[in-house]
């Protein structure tokens, strides 16, 4: 009997000391952490941190371009045709409304880079690494940061600016900073990034922010701000550098062979893996690509009009970017010969930009062509934009002359006024920025110049206002504080 | 059931039992002028004995006072009923008191013998059996078999047995009456399920309802939530038309925009229960209120359903086999025109838009028609097959069942089966300890297709096809349209449904699921329980999908130039060790009974898919190495740790106090929010029992109810929100060889101020049990507050938040409302009836949104026409566009009303119902949008009944539910010739040519346009309509044949039934079905050809061996 009752008491202790067990390892039992991300906690340690969170700044390059930046920037001019797609033709008709999504992307896209860049600027200066390479990291933040800043102000005028790491507690309603604020930080952070950043990278960094890209990014926003002689300086800091040159020919910057080349000082990497390649090949080859034989079918979404390839002087060599029916063209990713059909069998304007088609036979018409967001020809414009608001008209139409050289076409004539100067300018960058990221309609609408375009070449009105774009209705919706811009409420 | 089981178990006990209990065992009590009762209760509380007695024909209210210093059970026995007319008989340690079956001694006397057994043909051991009235009688012996002598002529027996109802024959001149008790699954002595425990129904403070689990077995299903569709109060559960598909279960209302299931416990473990058969379920029971919820703590905010499996019983072994099969197929098809009335409307519509009418339909009564609705559905089956064994000995119950299912589909290419292998045991291992395990294993295969989707629903593609076009070409190939069709009439998006379902689904998805559930039990000493239990739960699924080369249609991305295959399997496991302290001690007329205990759950689930394309061959399966191949996984690993308690008073079998609280912590909240708190009490007063209720002789019993208590919801959301968290993406691209470089982008931004949703909820409520057991009253009131809701709230883009959000607690949600359920038991002669109702009313109310965050629109995905939206003041999710207002009929009317720009006669109108100064501004704008209904009913019932006569029985199940609204989808396509997605044109229904052609010729259908005329189809109340409905979920006749027939044949009983499942549906919704299964609270009610419930003819037989 006590024997009985003594096993029942062990019986019972021992079951009793496991009821217990699980609270003495409570403290490792309750700490687990996501297995496909690095907490927090644990980031913001190594050199492979620091190099992850930057390359993370660059990869919304890619939606910027495939988003909103090239359209906004081209369709709005009228010189191109958008098929079937709605916010596309609203562009076109400058039925500029808030809840356009190609619009919203331009503010969705930047404001994710920027928040990454602010991490990043924010978290580097306390990591225990190497003092200059954090400067050299921080640099490439502090412009790309720049450049973001700079494509919203250019779109929407004055923006919310966000220059802080952003967390669950910040403000979820902050306003809208005048434009010159934002300026003057932008033109803080390309002056912090042109002094860190090397002009040239190595092979295997090729592709990355530069001093050049800074400079020049510096010198567009002086343009903003209508410090001339200061925008000066950042070009001729540019020609100093030596680092950049104009290519023989015009088409040399898209040759399907070549990437980063001496031209380039910005430029979306594409690759031929599927998470970054570029689908603009489909957009702008032919419906009938596909039926004639092309591995890849084309969507056939954006066509140039005809009043652009009339507005090409004869003998430019720029020309080479269209196609025109019984024009035949071998697409360089597929050898692929293809003849264009008229009478709109092809595109419904009969005119085909080819530059950015490749042929290339990946599947769903992507490519790993990379796209030029800032090229030297461009910097040079930007340069005789300065000069000519500065009075310097001489020094001015030598540059744009570098432009004309090169597309083959006889050097202008020195004009010793402001307006023509512009105009002049402008007329180059219609045909030498056709459908690039933050193109033609953004040098139109600082140059004031765009209500005077429409009215030559398309005879369209248009409204003041429209010299910016709304802000999405979805951000107002979200955000108490901020304001739409004039004319579209 | 549980008590008639202890009872059976005991009695074979006893037949096993070597040394004498009562032999060896002494009392000493002390007790003075208390009642019999309380003896007794004492005797049981101071050893082992039981006793089983009817309090009817017993008198235990007898006062006494007794004395006894060790003696045997005998010698107090003795003493106790000395003087009256009450025997006892002991069988080990159980106890049973009967009157004494008296000498009547007047000649007339005559003598009756029988056996007592229960439906399933078992004998009854200790049934009382009494002359009416008296308290003269026998009860019945091992066997079932009883006898009474020298009984009056013309009187009546009473046949009384614990659970079960009581049956009353007339003696008349029959010699041997044999009797089949009836469970009396109604009755206040019923146990039910509740956390971590039992309880008597008659002694339960909160809010629990058991669901009928009976027919579970014939009714043709794959789930067992089929079990709850209108069959318990506070309990909505929506029919899902997938083969295999889940039911959509809510408890008493929708209360987080987030997860809305209920917490399922399955023999003790939480647990899913997609792998469950529905036959192998022994009962389920519904925890409502918080008093009963509680003890679940932070899962239990959305109700919990316990649900027990089938065990074994003591005795003979039993062999059953249930079978049935059936077709199926879908009750409604929508009257779309056939191919001469479409192309006489599509060249009508041309025409108005000013295009060339199509040449191909120039002659519309020549076109042969083609039903596409026929062509992407199908008449399906169902067939179950299930074999269970069981029984058992004093030390050993097990029950075995093994069951076969299969489902196919009433739309071409879906398909669900399953096989499920349930094992359950308990064994008695010595007088104070059991070991019981609870496993199963099942497998299923499914093959799913896509519904309720604009954009590739087999239906809605199957609507908008032109009717003139067949299937197939003259070789036997698809009929792709696009090939031969015109592009200016055919609409680009709409492809060959039949092609795309063929193409498409070559995909099995599969999924194996081990669970099991091991305790064992101590008694340490009397009253003290200790409990573990170990839940495990593993399963590993799947799926293959093979899409071939082909080519459908090129411009709609349906195109497959390059054939893929795709593989991916995935694994769960889950550990759950629940440890339980349980005491219990009577202590005169004071009931106590105290549970600690502690759960800790594991779990983590991994996947991994890979993909192979471009294979050379269609006929390859497998994503091999030598094909470029791309592999991705990922997982989640789940903690959680939990502390709980209860307290149950009852004092004087009257007043019960229950006290509940648990403290919960989970590894998805940050280390200073991780625990939660949630107490709950409840009080309940059996009224009936007080004196001055003694005399109202129709109130068997009646108790009154309150509780309030706190609760939890974390399943809202997933991961672990509080934490900032940088994932990697390979996406950046640097250097002259383009090489591909790892990225770190932010991947949650953490808000360590998450924590659980809480829940509030109050209960009032009764339950009565009226005119001798028949009648079973039950109604509540409940009030819920859900508050912190856990939302992903939208923030401004400046953030930088990956997708925009940011998870935290906003917002709060009133649910509230009355449940009244009813039951009656009643026979007429010999046909016996049961009916049973129950309706819940539903008010459902968002109290805030969490400040100025704007979590309250919704906009359809793919669709900028009509919003459900969640805003403060309303319901969840209600929709919200546009009222119109009739046609305009004329130029004058146009002019005459509220601006709706480039309007002609022949398009819709609006109302003018608000401006941007808050009153209407004679501009038809956004201001005008409004609130048009809700998808929430305002009330659901259920009403079911069942009789037998004879060898017939019979049974019928209606549910429904009222005041709700659905976004019907599909209208903006079978009332629009212009097709929706594209240009071009689709089919419409019939009614379409009733369209407005001039001046008086429809107020609601606009004119025919082969254009899209946006204006006409605005998101509006044109799209609500009223889902409302009453439906005949099942009807069942059976037959059951006579027993002397199927003894023969060696059988013990064998069954016969036909089976309709949803017979009927009454209703005014002109979609497919008004059951809109949608586990999205905030998008639920929006039907855009959803599967279709089906009408399910079966043919079944249950045998017993």
């Amino acid at each position: 009997m006590i024997k009985t009752i003594f096993m029942k008491r062990t019986i019972s202790i021992s079951f009793l000391s496991l009821l217990f067990v699980f609270i003495a390892c409570k403290k490792d039992f309750m700490n687990i952490v996501p297995l496909d991300a690095v907490p927090e906690n644990s980031f913001w340690k190594t050199k492979e941190d620091i190099d992850g969170a930057v390359n993370g700044i660059y990869s919304e390059f890619l939606s910027a371009v495939m988003g909103g930046t090239a359209s906004t920037a081209a369709l709005p001019t009228n010189d191109f045709y958008a098929n079937e797609i709605q916010d596309m033709w609203d562009l076109i008709t400058l039925k500029f409304t808030a809840n356009n999504g190609q619009i919203y992307w331009i503010w969705s896209t930047c404001y994710t880079s920027i928040a990454r860049t602010n991490r990043v600027i924010a978290r580097t200066p306390k990591m225990p690494i190497n003092a200059d390479y954090k400067a050299i990291k921080l640099a490439e933040a502090k412009c790309i940061r720049g450049y973001f800043y700079y494509t919203l102000i250019a779109a929407y005028g004055g923006v919310p600016l966000i220059l802080d790491e952003q967390t669950a507690t910040s403000d979820p309603n902050p306003i809208r900073a005048p434009i010159a604020d934002v300026l003057r930080a932008m033109i803080k952070d390309f002056t912090e990034a042109a002094a860190d950043l090397p002009a040239k990278w190595d092979d295997n960094n090729v592709g990355r922010v530069t001093k050049g890209t800074a400079l020049t990014l510096l010198g567009l926003t002086n343009l903003y701000l209508e410090d001339w002689n200061a925008s000066i300086k950042c070009f001729e800091d540019l020609e100093a550098l030596g680092t950049y040159k104009l290519l023989p020919n015009y088409m040399d910057q898209f040759k399907y062979s070549q990437e980063n080349t001496q031209e380039s000082i910005l430029e979306c990497q594409f690759s031929d893996t599927p998470e970054s390649n570029n689908y603009w090949q489909s957009f702008f080859g032919p419906r009938d690509a596909g039926d004639a034989g092309a591995t890849s079918a084309t969507w056939g979404i954006f066509f140039p009009t005809q009043k652009l390839l009339k507005s090409l002087e004869p003998g430019d060599d720029r020309r080479k970017q269209f196609l025109t029916p019984g024009e035949k063209i071998t697409l360089p990713a597929s050898n692929f010969v293809y003849t264009m059909q008229g009478e709109g069998k092809s595109a419904k304007t009969d005119v085909v930009l080819t530059k950015f088609w490749v042929g290339h036979p990946a599947s769903n018409n992507l490519s790993g062509q990379n796209i030029l967001m800032l090229k030297y020809s461009s910097a040079i414009m930007y340069y005789a934009e300065a000069l000519a608001h500065a009075g310097r008209f001489a020094d001015a139409y030598a540059q744009i002359n570098r432009i004309r050289t090169r597309a083959k076409l006889p050097n202008k004539a020195v004009v010793n006024d402001l307006e023509t100067c512009i105009t002049d300018i402008n007329k180059e960058r219609r045909i030498e920025n056709c459908f690039e990221v933050n193109g033609f309609w953004y040098d139109l609408t600082r140059t004031k110049q765009a209500k005077k375009f429409l009215k030559e070449q398309y005879n369209i009105e248009m409204d003041d206002y429209k010299y910016l774009f709304p802000i999405p209705q979805s951000q107002l919706d979200l955000d108490k504080n901020l304001e739409q811009n004039p004319g579209y409420n | 059931m549980r008590i008639k089981f202890l009872i059976l178990l005991a009695g074979i006990y006893q037949l096993f039992a070597i040394d004498s209990y009562s032999q060896s065992n002494r009392l000493s009590l002390n007790l003075k002028n208390v009642t019999a009762k309380t003896v007794l209760t004492q005797i049981e509380d101071k050893s082992q004995f039981y006793f089983i007695y009817d309090a009817t024909v017993v008198d235990v209210e007898k006062k006494v006072s007794i004395e006894s210093d060790n003696e045997f059970i005998t010698m107090v026995l003795d003493e106790l009923f000395e003087g009256t007319n009450v025997i006892y008989k002991i069988n080990d340690r159980q106890i049973v008191l009967t009157p004494k079956p008296i000498n009547t001694g007047n000649g007339q006397s005559k003598s009756v013998t029988g056996q007592v057994t229960d439906k399933t043909g078992n004998s009854l051991h200790a049934v009382s059996v009494v002359l009416k009235g008296t308290t003269i009688g026998t009860i019945t012996d091992l066997t079932g078999n009883y006898s009474l002598t020298n009984l009056p002529e013309n009187t009546i027996l009473q046949f009384s047995f614990i659970g079960m109802s009581t049956q009353l024959v007339e003696i008349g001149n029959k010699t041997m009456i044999n009797v089949v008790l009836l469970d009396k699954t109604t009755g206040i002595d019923e146990v039910v399920a509740i956390g971590y425990g039992t309880q008597k129904k008659k002694e339960l403070s909160g809010s629990v309802v058991s669901v009928k689990t009976d027919n579970l077995k014939n009714i043709p299903g794959t789930s067992i939530d089929q079990a709850l569709i209108g069959h318990a109060a506070g309990v909505q559960a929506i029919q899902d038309g997938n083969p295999g598909g889940m039911a959509t279960v809510r408890i008493r209302g929708v209360s987080t925009m987030g997860n809305n299931d209920p917490l399922w416990i399955i023999d003790g473990i939480a647990g899913g229960i997609g792998y469950l058969n529905p036959s192998d379920i022994e009962s389920m029971d519904v925890l409502k209120d918080a008093s009963a919820t509680a003890i679940y703590g932070a899962r239990a905010a959305n109700g919990v359903i316990i649900v027990t499996t089938r065990q074994g019983k003591s005795g003979k072994t039993k062999v059953e086999l249930n079978i049935y099969s059936g077709v199926q197929k879908i009750w409604k098809k929508l009257d779309m025109a056939n191919a001469t009335e479409f192309a006489a409307l599509a060249n009508q519509a041309s025409i108005n838009s000013g295009w060339d009418p199509n040449p191909a339909w120039k002659n519309p009564e020549s076109l042969k028609t083609t039903d596409w609705q026929d062509a992407v559905t199908k008449i399906g089956s169902v067939q179950n097959y299930n074999l269970s064994v069981s029984g058992g000995n004093e030390k050993l119950i097990s029950l075995f069942s093994l069951t076969y299912n299969k489902n196919v589909g009433t739309i071409i290419n879906s398909d669900y089966e399953r096989y499920t292998i349930l094992l359950n045991n308990e064994y008695q291992a010595a007088k104070s300890l059991k070991f019981g395990s609870s496993v199963t294993y099942s497998r299923s295969n499914s093959e799913s297709v896509p519904t309720n989707n604009g954009t590739n629903g087999a239906l809605n593609q199957a609507v908008q096809m032109w009717p003139d076009e067949p299937v197939y070409n003259k070789d036997g190939t698809f009929n792709i349209l696009l090939q031969t069709a015109d592009p200016k009439y055919y609409s680009r998006i709409s492809t060959n449904p039949v092609a795309q379902l063929h193409y498409l689904n070559n995909g099995v998805n599969f999924n194996s699921q081990f669970q099991g559930s091991f305790f064992g039990q101590l008694d340490l000493i009397k009253g003290l329980k200790y409990t573990s239990t170990l839940g495990v739960s593993a399963g590993n699924g799947g799926n293959r999908n093979i899409t071939p080369k082909y080519v459908s249609d090129p411009v709609n991305w349906l195109n497959n130039a390059q054939n893929s295959l795709k593989w991916g399997l995935n694994e769960g496991q889950s550990y759950t060790l629940i440890n339980t302290l349980n005491y219990s001690k009577t202590v005169g007329l004071h009931f106590l009974s105290i549970l600690l205990g502690t759960e800790a759950n594991k779990s983590s689930y991994y996947f991994m898919n890979t993909e192979a394309r471009n294979s050379p061959s269609n006929i390859l399966q497998s994503p091999v190495s030598a094909l470029t191949t791309e592999g991705r996984g990922n997982g989640s690993l789940g903690r959680s740790l939990s502390y709980f308690g209860r307290l149950n008073y009852i004092c004087h079998n009257k007043y019960i106090l229950q006290f509940n609280t648990r403290a919960d912590a989970s590894a998805k909240f940050s280390p200073h929010n991780r625990w939660g708190y949630f107490p709950s009490a409840s009080l309940a007063w059996r009224i009936s029992k007080e004196k001055f209720m003694k005399s109202v002789s129709f109130i068997d019993d009646l108790k009154l109810r309150g509780s309030y208590g706190l609760t939890g919801n974390e399943s809202s959301i997933g991961g672990y929100p509080y934490i900032t968290t940088f994932g990697i993406v390979k996406s950046s691209v640097f250097g002259v060889n383009q090489q591909g470089s790892s990225t770190y982008q932010v991947k949650n931004i953490g808000n360590p101020e998450v924590k659980w949703e809480s829940q509030k909820m109050t209960d009032f409520g009764f339950d009565a049990t009226l005119f001798h057991n028949s009648l079973n009253v039950k109604a509540d009131y409940y009030h819920k507050i859900t508050s912190g809701l856990l939302v992903q709230v939208p923030v401004p883009q400046t953030m930088g938040a990956p997708g925009d959000k940011i998870t935290k607690n906003a917002g709060e949600v009133l649910n509230s409302g009355v449940e009244f359920s009813t039951n009656y038991d009643g026979h007429f002669r010999n046909f016996k009836y049961n009916v049973d109702a129950n309706i819940t009313t539903l008010k459902n109310k968002v109290l805030s949104l969490g400040g100025d965050e704007i979590i309250n629109s919704v906009t359809l995905a793919n669709e900028e026409y009509m919003d459900v939206r969640t805003a403060v003041g309303r319901s969840i999710g209600q929709f919200y566009g546009y009222i119109t207002d009739g046609i305009f009929q004329n130029v004058t009317e146009i002019s005459n009303s509220p601006i709706q720009t480039g309007v002609q006669p022949g398009d819709r109108k609006y109302k003018d119902i608000n401006g941007p100064d808050g009153k209407p501004d004679g501009i038809i704008s956004d201001y005008d949008r409004t609130y048009l209904g809700s998808p929430i009913p305002k009330f659901y019932y259920g009403i079911n009944m069942g009789g037998s006569f004879k060898y017939f029985d019979f049974s019928m199940s209606l549910q429904g539910q009222y005041g709700n609204k659905i976004l019907n989808q599909m209208r903006a396509q079978v009332y629009n010739i212009h097709s929706w997605h594209s240009d071009g044109l689709s089919n419409v229904l019939k009614e379409v040519k009733n369209s407005w052609s001039g001046e008086g010729t429809s107020n609601t259908i606009p004119r025919l346009t082969a254009d899209f005329i946006g204006n006409n189809w605005l998101g509006s109340d044109f799209y609500i309509e009223d889902g409302s409905f009453l439906r005949c979920r099942s009807l069942q006749i059976g037959y059951t044949l006579p027993k002397v027939l199927v003894n023969k044949a060696g059988l013990q009983s064998t069954r016969f039934y036909i089976n309709i499942q949803n017979l009927f549906t009454i209703t005014n919704y002109s979609g497919y079905d008004p059951e809109i299964s949608n586990s999205n609270p905030i998008r639920s009610g929006v039907d855009w050809g959803q599967y279709p419930v089906s009408r399910i003819f079966t043919l079944g037989v249950n045998v017993q061996l």
